[in-house]
């Protein structure tokens, strides 16, 4: 059973700034789980936001594709020289998942070029501010802006970056310490 | 009890269970369901099967507030499990039909992560959106972009009868004779989430679930025919420690927020300390391990002061993609039941020390699956069913098989 998304893509600002196309061929990518070693990253289909602007997510029973890759590898091949902190829980990319990339839940993902061949955009900042909205809309009021108040926006934190999935530095299969 | 397979292979981290350790599986409506039959006022605890993560449910007593039994959800893994238990609980005549107002006393999301609110979301809308059905929701108030939180947080905002909260250490909330402690998340650590310096599975809601939390008993006034006497009790009740995803920095500040007060080297000290504030405020009778049993979940310390006499840890048996349970926090957890470091003695099997993995399987290849603990409110032991499920069956509670208490 697939439950649709109704209402437009999300577009965060940073990728709307950056340029980038946003329309349902980007994949909403998700830290989910960094344990001994071990990262998942969890692909959603990319989100839509609704009337009263809250994002939701067209899912099925079988849930996001699951992909585990070595967090050290997750390092050298997507935040080192790119990004300013390690992988961590809740870090947020948007880009293009080829097809058929289910092949990839049942192992352990050597590299990630194939399966993300035009990068990936870091909307980190973008996604957990979505979230803290998700948060305080769900435990008070929402109201309209008071007459001459303009809307507090996020601060400009310039245009979110795309990402070059760099080749492994070093053969990861040997194992994380686990 | 067998000895040792050799330290560090796949077997020794979780072996399967031995038949003759699990009681038949009983006629009728089956051992279960005839124990609580017998027992209209126990509390049960069911820890069900979902692979590596959280479902879990509370089965209140029957109380002065409410006739019929409540549950207490703390945590929803997958889309299923949850709900197929209240509708088998209804149809056994425990619970009122799924929906019924107030039925939920408290609905607790331990941490965002979407192996404990994957299911959630959907949980929500198979009670009734604004049926009344949900009384409380708690949460750390950790914000996360997965899209489970999300849709958690969309349905409860098109539930406002829900009443909201984001309890730390030392919440403590009564429903009638089960009272529930917050443990985790300290107020110093819960001050720090908005810098994301804090790991979510640190976030999480650390539980301690005290059955009866009554502590009055009254007799009759010898010297006023018709009246009574309230005394306090002397009774120990029981205690489940339910410890979410919480990890190191979560349970250091957790043994800071709760110190143990007692005073060992002095036998007349104790006794007046315990007199005055109880018993350890971390010790409990089960212990339901943090992280699925990664090896950054507990540690030996922290597991002896707990001194439970049952373990039980939400995981598959192996594989899946983190290998759960780690072989550490097993051995920690069985070392801390029975020491043999010094001695070198033999270990006994997990079913023996009271330790028992939701993914377990039976020496035959079947799932062992879901716990089902049974506490009674009188001096009676605690009891633990195994539902004989895997993670994608469906909750059948007259297949449950007792465990045989260990010699």
């Amino acid at each position: 059973m697939l439950t649709e998304a109704a209402g437009a893509p999300w577009r965060p600002e940073r990728l709307i700034r950056a340029g980038l196309q946003v329309d349902d061929r980007l994949r909403y990518v998700v830290v989910e789980e960094v344990v001994d070693g071990i990262s998942v990253l969890h692909v959603w289909p990319w989100p839509r936001a609704d009337r009263k602007g809250r994002l939701s997510w067209a899912t099925d029973e079988q849930g996001p594709v699951e992909l585990t890759v070595l967090v050290e590898q997750l390092r050298d091949q997507l935040y080192r020289g790119q990004l300013r902190r390690q992988p961590r829980c809740g870090d947020t990319f948007a880009g293009v998942l080829r097809d058929r990339a289910q092949d990839a839940e049942a192992r352990l993902v050597a590299d990630l070029r194939p399966l993300f061949p035009d990068g990936l955009w870091d909307v980190s900042a973008d996604a957990h501010a979505a979230a803290k909205l998700a948060y305080q809309g769900a435990l008070a009021d929402v109201e309209p802006p008071p007459a001459g108040e303009h809307a507090q926006r996020l601060p400009d934190r310039g245009r979110a970056p795309r990402l070059v999935l760099a080749a492994p530095r070093r053969d990861h299969r040997g194992g994380a310490s686990r | 009890m067998t000895g040792s397979a050799p330290a560090g292979s796949a077997a020794t981290v979780v072996r399967p269970v031995r038949s003759a350790s699990l009681a038949a599986a009983g006629s009728g409506r089956g051992t279960l369901l005839g124990a609580l039959d017998e027992q209209p006022d126990a509390l049960v605890y069911f820890l069900l099967n979902v692979g590596d993560g959280d479902s879990q449910v509370l089965l209140l007593p029957p109380g002065s507030s409410h006739a019929e039994r409540r549950v207490v959800v703390v945590d929803v893994a997958t889309r299923h499990k949850v709900p197929e238990l209240l509708i088998a609980l209804h149809q056994a005549g425990l619970l009122p039909r799924p929906g019924t107002a107030g039925q939920v006393a408290l609905l607790v999301a331990t941490h965002p992560h979407f192996d404990h609110i994957g299911g959630m979301g959907q949980l929500v809308e198979v009670l009734g959106q604004g049926s009344g059905c949900v009384d409380q929701f708690w949460d750390p108030g950790f914000y996360s972009p997965n899209p489970s939180f999300h849709d958690l947080m969309r349905r409860l905002e098109d539930d406002p009868r829900i009443r909201r909260l984001q309890p730390t250490s030392g919440t403590t909330l009564f429903l009638d004779c089960v009272r529930l402690t917050v443990l985790g998340p300290g107020v110093a650590l819960r001050m720090r989430f908005d810098t994301y310096g804090v790991q979510v599975n640190d976030a999480s809601l650390t539980l301690m679930v005290e059955f009866p939390a009554t502590r009055l008993y009254a007799e009759p006034a010898q010297d006023r025919p018709g009246e009574v006497n309230r005394r306090l009790t002397a009774r120990r009740s029981r205690r489940l420690l339910l410890g979410a995803d919480a990890q190191f920095t979560s349970w250091a500040q957790t043994t800071s927020d709760f110190p143990d007060l007692h005073d060992h080297g002095n036998p007349l000290l104790q006794k007046e300390l315990r007199t005055a504030v109880g018993q350890d405020p971390l010790r409990a009778d089960v212990f339901k391990l943090s992280h699925h049993a990664s090896k950054n979940g507990v540690n030996v310390e922290l597991l002896a002061r707990v001194n439970a006499r049952t373990t039980l840890v939400s995981s598959s048996a192996g594989g899946g993609r983190y290998n759960f349970p780690h072989l550490l926090a097993m051995e920690a957890a069985r070392e801390a039941v029975q020491a043999t470091t010094q001695s070198g003695a033999a270990r006994h099997d997990d079913d023996a020390l009271g330790i028992h993995v939701t993914g377990s399987i039976l020496d035959t290849g079947e799932p062992v699956g879901s716990v089902a603990l049974l506490l009674p409110r009188g001096s009676r032991p605690v009891r633990l069913f195994r539902l004989m499920d895997g993670p994608a069956d469906p909750v059948d509670l007259t297949r449950a098989r007792e465990a045989v208490p260990p010699p």
